[in-house]
């Protein structure tokens, strides 16, 4: 993402968007993005420490996606960008997009369990 | 309409299966393309909407699969997808899709396209139906053409303007087929053995 670039950790409207604003679906959805992306982001550690730059792009693809449908924007552009840097073979600095990733997705978990609260 | 529903992301995946339904439509999600392909050749949908990249089969995949069954009713295949590109929409609708839909889905426009799907699948339902009915008539046509109003007694044909044919001109001109001339056995005991008796009786005689 460009510096100075402002994405939202949690976009509301894409939420609402998604949702209906049904409120039992949001707190479903919360919980099932909460566990299904903390069930895949060993896979993409592993991916990337093994510089399997291929899997690390297809695990990175689940990732944003989900991210995206909830309107986690802030993860979702990280996510996207390891993705980008799996399918274009581009391994250095991979450990600080994880990183920063892990970072955005964390906030975003924060944040859609208080609004799911 | 039935609506099944393939994408392998969990997440994604339900929230399509919220959205179509809450439309009034009867959903099955599966969760990638073999599934859904399983799916197909066991039931009949009216709408597919299908993730692009999912394992075993992908979207492209299936819609080349679904566009390349024979005899079987249409299905609408709406394919979505992060990708964007109009080269992705391009290879997207080439394979087979009807429609494309970018990620993440936006329920009104998934209203919309689903609009749009309903209006394809009953004008493709109708011109089923009077394809049958065209079907049933031009049989009907055919059994028509093949009764032949014979005349009873001289067994001339009535021709298309209304006129007596011989039955020989009527087979040359609407067959293209020749007679040969014979004699059955019951015409020969019938007119020909009495005409020769008759001869026998008259060279005797005289």
């Amino acid at each position: 993402m460009a510096s100075g670039e402002s994405v939202e950790v949690l976009n509301l409207k894409r939420l609402e968007d998604s949702t209906g604003g049904d409120t039992e679906l949001i707190v479903e959805l919360a919980e099932l993005y909460i566990a299904d992306t903390e069930a895949r982001l060993p896979e993409l550690l592993e991916a990337a420490e093994a510089q399997e730059l291929e899997r690390v792009g297809r695990v990175a693809h689940g990732l944003k996606g989900a991210s995206a449908s909830l309107g986690c924007d802030e993860a979702a552009a990280a996510f996207r960008r390891i993705e980008e840097m799996g399918r274009q073979g581009i391994g250095d600095d991979m450990d600080t997009a994880v990183e920063q990733a892990q970072a955005a997705w964390r906030r975003a978990c924060e944040r859609l369990r208080e609004v799911a609260a | 309409m039935r609506i099944l529903i393939a994408d392998d992301q969990v997440i994604a995946r339900r929230i399509l299966e919220e959205a179509v339904g809450d439309l009034g439509h009867e959903v099955t999600v599966v969760c990638d393309g073999r599934e859904a392909w399983d799916q197909l050749t066991a039931t009949r949908y009216d709408v597919v909407i299908s993730d692009w990249v999912m394992p075993r089969i992908d979207g492209i995949e299936l819609c080349r699969r679904i566009r390349g069954r024979k005899g079987e009713p249409f299905t609408y295949v709406m394919l979505v997808s992060a990708r964007n590109s109009t080269e992705d929409v391009v290879k997207g609708i080439m394979a087979g899709a009807n429609d494309f839909m970018t990620k993440p889905i936006e329920r009104a426009e998934l209203r919309a396209r689903l609009h749009a799907a309903q209006r394809a699948v009953d004008l493709e339902r109708s011109l089923a139906s009077r394809l049958i009915d065209l079907e049933r008539a031009l049989e009907e046509v055919a059994q028509l053409r093949s009764l032949l109003p014979i005349c009873m007694y001289c067994k001339s044909i009535r021709n298309d303007q209304q006129a007596w044919d011989d039955i020989e001109e009527y087979l040359h001109r609407h067959a293209n087929a020749e007679c040969t001339h014979s004699i059955c056995p019951d015409c020969y005991e019938q007119h020909v053995q009495p005409m020769l008796d008759e001869m026998h009786r008259s060279k005797k005689a005289s």
